[in-house]
């Protein structure tokens, strides 16, 4: 990516931001919308250009459209004056943000996403929403004081410069790659490790690899461990056969196991300090929820003690006593 | 700062595109935090910076081929959702102290 | 008992010359005469802060100036006819380099004591002694409130004329210089809840700066080109080395020049005498006639090597002198307030001093300074006394006949005294001393300073005139007074016992005060003016046996022959009788110009000066005794006469308003001075102040302003800094990063 380039398509979603916040009506809201989306395509085909790709692939298309989908849908939470509409627009980002995990093969982190998010999240906002909800007032749909951004130029000016320095990197991403046959290989290496401490699955596969090849696929027992190859994409096993001949079995990258499987696995055994620590934060949050939103009363200490049949303990009132004797 | 060298395999456009997406979704979320009163539209937007951050866990994820990433988007769905929880309750609380959502409301932080 | 100076030691031993002066350690207790004085004025200080409400101050002041008086008068005896270097005490010794000649700067605590020196420091002590006294009784109305504050200014004048005079060096003539100016400040502003005084006293302090700067400049000057600020080695310097002609040389006795005129009121720096008359009497009478103002008198006298090789430094002394005597004399005659006449006479009077000066006769400026001291201190005395008898009332025409007036006979009488000696009436002191400087004028070797002698004796007239005009008006005719309005003033006495009861038929319509009683003066104030009286008259003594033995000569021109202020100086026309004053005169043949050989209207220029001098005062006395007493409304007449015509009113208008020299220099001098002082002071108010000052002390509020949006106590004001800093910082960070990646 170029720099100047960079940063003027920066500048360009920027001041379409800026008038997007300033709710101008009509065309000006229309030219703005034109101008912040051109900026942010600019960017956009400057970010697949940099990669060195050629030719059209359509999880490329895909993935736009959502990185897309997911901006406009960010801008309108932002510059949306009805806060249930900034909500349901989160959710729009929130089901883009889930596509393009899909496309980039989180599968599992694009279901928790959409159920913890849309489902949970979100509609805890909504239940807030509608605890505090102040009623619109005769000006508009919306409450007065959200009506105007406040200081929209000083907050577009902090955001897209962070964009500007945030995007460089992502122009130097490629730059700084490894190869990407031994990011591959490191790789392989360890979904195959991760395979070894699943038997049953190995054995699964196996089995279903000797039926492939027209061996008998009962009563084989292991005759030694699993030998990754060289360039990682495929894993040798020998097996003596039920008729005790010898087989080298081979897996390949489709036996792998899937993306659920893996992370499952990888969350418990390599983070399970933090998974602890996660369940402790929920709790936390929840018991912190719940002191938080208790009705609080307006009692003095004092009162407290005289509404609960105690007796006062008078502090202030002994310590005003001993000033006037 | 230089042109790429073509010399260099080709990256994957879709890291490129998704590393972009979450900057701009926490540029945007920034914004919006700085210039929104509406105190549920702000934690919305603390939102939409979450959102940004996982993205770029995913997307530096796939490049390096490493499950940390997705493990980490996890993490953050964790802390997500905790902050949301006592963020709301705050502003509940903060609500039924002033009986408005407005951030302006609060001004004791300033000196006089 | 001290070692004398390196260098001193060294001219010593060379010593030959009648002007080479020996140390006299033995005479340290001479330091007596500035010590006492010192000493006076620190316990006023004294008496000042346990706030004495007594007379204490002036019996201490008096004691201590009668003592300094007896300390001058056992030196006279003691030194000789050489001069005597007496060292007090060690003060600044500096050497640097090789300490040679122009490789140190010594400036010790020393008495240089010659005839010059005693006899200045007598009628110092002397009338400082006698003042005092009076003022005892004359400010006794303030007793409790200045009286302490009075006295103790007298002393510190006292002790600073003392180190003028007396100083060993120029340096200690420096500061006896800046003393007196401070003393006479101080005194000036007395009643400093007056604006005029106050308002003069600033004007004093300031066009003495102007001359003082003269001074300082001679002094640095000085040392550049002989080396020394010592006198004793001075003199030797200068006798090595007469006349350079460097300019620097040449500019010094310019630049001294400038320094006596500001402290003894000449052109163009005379304008603050007449307005110091704001102060109280006495210190008109001591500071502001006989002493501090002779200081420039003693200065030239003092400096005379000096200028004896610069004729032309001479002439201008001369003309200035002679000009300032005729133009004071001119403003004096048509004054109404008696001490303002008093005071341009005074101005008058030292202008024919440096008329003297410039003409060569220093013996003849002296003398007058002498005689001078005593009639003029007479003169205020006496002016002083009706002053104070009459609640402050100085105007000439609103007093008349107190010669009738009981309790003013005496005053009466010494002041019309003082009035024949201040016109030089022939054979009273005066008559000699100014005899003696317009000879020289008529006779000087320098014919440019000729015609000084002519406008010399219109003075004479002019003068006779005008002091007459005074004494006629106010001590003869009828009586017919009206008193000041100073009756709770400084100068009014209400539990003061009333010398008169009588009060005249013809009193003022100051009904409003009661009966107006002048008062006359008691002893303390009777005794000092009858002792001056006698000062004034045995002034004339040394010329009164010179005239009866020719061959005697004149014993205040041995003195100041036996001086520096002879050095060079031409033996006169009486060389041949004055054995003793042409011994004492540095060797040199033809300086013997006799004045056989100036013939003045076909005289002999003695007899000359004489016949036309009685001339001019017997004729000015007679207009005035026409004018102002045969026929008072003659003078009236005349006025209108005079302002009647456009051709001669100028004449009239210009002498009472002082001929515009004050709103001259107003127009000339200040004014431009404020405007540039005006354009400094909005240079620096606009541009320094509020411009460079103001506006980088402004920069932080305008950044601060700049920002204030931001704190107003909203969360997202801080948080606008905080996305902001950590989005500069990495984009900073980055930026680094990538350098270094690429």
């Amino acid at each position: 990516m170029i720099p100047p380039l960079l940063y003027a398509a920066s500048a360009i979603c920027a001041v379409g931001l800026f008038l997007l916040l300033r709710q101008p009506t009509g065309k000006a809201r229309l030219g703005a919308t034109i101008l912040g989306l051109a900026g942010l395509a600019w960017l956009l085909v400057q970010g697949v250009q940099a990669s060195g790709a050629v030719g059209f692939d359509p999880q490329v298309a895909l993935m736009s459209l959502a990185v897309a989908m997911a901006t406009a849908a960010a801008v309108r939470v932002i510059t949306t004056t009805r806060p249930v509409f900034a909500a349901l627009y989160f959710v729009l980002v929130v089901v883009a943000g889930a596509v393009a995990y899909l496309v980039m093969g989180a599968e599992f982190m694009a279901f928790s996403l959409i159920i913890v998010y849309a489902g949970a999240i979100l509609i805890t906002y909504m239940f807030v929403l509608m605890l505090a909800q102040q009623a619109p007032d005769a000006g508009g749909p919306s409450v007065a004081y959200d009506r105007v951004a406040r200081e929209p130029a000083a907050a577009v000016l902090c955001g897209f410069v962070l964009l500007a320095a945030l995007a460089s990197v992502v122009g130097d991403v490629r730059v700084n790659q490894q190869p990407a046959a031994m990011t591959e290989a490191r790789a392989n290496a360890a979904a195959w490790n991760r395979m070894r401490g699943m038997p049953e699955l190995v054995q699964e596969r196996i089995t279903a690899e000797l039926a492939a090849a027209g061996k008998d696929p009962m009563g084989w027992s292991p005759a030694g461990g699993l030998e990754v190859a060289q360039d990682g994409r495929t894993a040798m096993m020998p097996v003596t056969l039920a008729d005790g001949t010898r087989h080298e079995t081979v897996l390949k990258a489709a036996d792998l196991p899937v993306n659920s499987t893996s992370l499952g696995w990888e969350l418990v055994t390599s983070y399970p300090g933090s998974l602890e620590l996660a369940g402790v934060i929920l709790l936390m949050a929840m018991l912190g929820a719940v002191v938080l939103a208790r009705r609080q009363t307006d009692m003095a200490e004092d009162d407290r003690r005289a509404a609960a049949g105690l007796s006062r303990t008078n502090v202030e009132d002994a310590d005003l006593a001993g000033d006037r004797a | 700062m230089n042109p790429i060298d073509p010399q260099l395999p080709p990256g994957d456009p879709l890291v490129m595109l998704g590393l972009l997406a979450s900057a701009i979704l926490f540029a945007v979320g920034i914004v919006g935090f700085l210039s929104r009163r509406n105190m549920i539209t702000m934690f919305l937007c603390t939102e939409l910076m979450f959102q940004g951050a996982g993205l770029a866990m995913i997307s530096y994820g796939r490049q390096h081929m490493d499950l940390s990433g997705q493990v980490f988007v996890i993490f953050i769905l964790t802390v997500a959702a905790a902050e949301a929880a006592l963020a709301l309750g705050l502003v509940v609380l903060l609500y039924r102290r002033k009986e408005t959502l407005s951030a302006e409301a609060w001004k004791e932080l300033a000196e006089s | 008992m001290i070692a004398a100076p390196a260098m001193l030691s060294s001219v010593l031993a060379l010593a030959e010359g009648p002007l080479d002066a020996h140390a006299a350690p033995e005479l340290r207790w001479a330091g007596l005469a500035l010590l006492l004085p010192l000493v006076s004025g620190v316990l006023c200080l004294f008496c000042g802060w346990m706030k004495v409400r007594s007379k204490l101050p002036a019996a201490l002041t008096i004691a201590a100036l009668g003592g300094a008086f007896a300390t001058i008068l056992r030196l006279q005896g003691a030194v000789g006819e050489t001069p005597v270097v007496i060292n007090l005490f060690d003060w600044i010794s500096w050497t640097w380099g090789d300490g040679s000649r122009f490789h140190g700067f010594t400036a010790n605590v020393d008495l240089y004591i010659d005839r010059l020196t005693i006899f200045w420091m007598l009628f110092v002590t002397g009338l400082g002694t006698l003042i005092a006294l009076y003022a005892s009784e004359y400010m006794e109305s303030d007793v409790g409130k200045g009286y302490t504050r009075f006295f103790g200014a007298v002393s510190i004048f006292l002790f600073a004329m003392g180190c003028l005079v007396m100083g060993g060096n120029l340096v200690m003539l420096y500061l006896g210089w800046e003393g007196v100016g401070l003393a006479s400040y101080l005194l000036i502003g007395y009643y400093f809840t007056k604006p005029e005084a106050v308002a003069a006293a600033k004007k004093a302090f300031i066009v003495n700066r102007i001359g003082d700067l003269g001074l300082a400049l001679a002094l640095f000057l000085i040392w550049q080109c002989y080396g020394t600020v010592e006198y004793a080695a001075l003199w030797k310097a200068i006798e090595a080395a007469p006349a350079s002609s460097e300019w620097t040389a040449q500019a010094i006795p310019w630049l001294l020049m400038l320094g006596a005129f500001g402290k003894s009121a000449q052109l163009p720096l005379y304008v603050w005498l007449p307005d110091a008359m704001e102060g109280p009497t006495p210190v008109s009478a001591l500071i502001h006639a006989a002493t501090m103002v002779t200081a420039g008198v003693y200065l030239i006298a003092r400096m005379f090597p000096l200028f004896i090789v610069n004729p032309d430094a001479l002439a201008a002394v001369a003309w200035v002198g002679g000009l300032t005597a005729l133009l004071a004399a001119t403003i004096g005659m048509a004054q109404y307030d008696m001490k303002r006449i008093w005071a341009y006479s005074t101005i008058s009077q030292l202008g024919y001093m440096f008329l003297g000066l410039g003409v060569g006769t220093t013996f003849g400026a002296s003398y007058h300074v002498f005689t001078h001291a005593f009639f003029k201190a007479l003169l205020f005395l006496t002016a002083g006394a009706v002053m104070h008898g009459f609640a402050g009332q100085l105007d000439i025409r609103k007093l008349s006949g107190l010669l009738k007036v009981p309790g003013f006979r005496l005053v009466s009488l010494l002041a019309v005294l003082g009035c024949f000696w201040l016109a030089a009436f022939p054979f009273t002191a005066a008559f000699f001393s100014k005899d003696e400087i317009l000879v020289s004028a008529f006779t000087a070797k320098d014919e440019r300073v000729h015609v000084l002698g002519w406008i010399g004796l219109v003075v004479a007239a002019l003068t006779a005139y005008y002091t007459f005009r005074v004494g006629f008006r106010v001590f003869f005719g009828p009586v017919k007074y009206e008193p000041g309005d100073e009756h709770h003033g400084h100068d009014g006495h209400d539990d003061h016992a009333h010398g008169s009861h009588g009060a005249s038929a013809a009193h003022g319509g100051h009904g409003h005060h009661g009966e107006f009683h002048p008062h006359g003066p008691r002893w303390a104030i009777r005794v000092p003016l009858v002792l001056i009286a006698v000062g004034a008259i045995l002034a004339g003594w040394p010329s009164y046996r010179t005239m009866l033995n020719h061959d005697e000569p004149n014993w205040v021109k041995t003195q100041i022959a036996q001086s520096s202020a002879y050095q060079g100086v031409a033996a006169d026309s009486h060389g041949s009788h004055d054995d003793h004053a042409a011994a004492a005169t540095a060797a040199g043949a033809d300086q013997a110009h006799a004045d056989h050989g100036h013939l003045v209207l076909g005289m002999d220029a003695h007899t000359a000066v004489g016949r036309l001098g009685s001339l001019a005062c017997i004729a000015g006395i007679l207009v005035s005794l026409y004018l102002h007493l045969i026929n008072r409304g003659a003078a009236d007449a005349l006025r209108r006469t005079l302002m009647g015509s456009i051709a001669t009113r100028w004449i009239v208008v210009g002498a009472e308003r002082k001929w515009l020299v004050d709103e001259f220099y107003d127009w000339v001098i200040r004014l431009p001075l404020r405007v540039i002082a005006n354009i400094l002071g909005a240079i620096d108010d606009l541009l320094l102040d509020a411009g460079i000052v103001n506006g980088i002390g402004a920069l932080p509020a305008a950044f601060g302003r700049l920002f204030r949006p931001l704190y107003g106590g909203v969360v997202q004001g801080y948080a606008v800094t905080m996305a902001g800093g950590v989005a500069l910082v990495a984009a900073w960070v980055i930026w680094i990063w990538l350098r270094g990646a690429n």
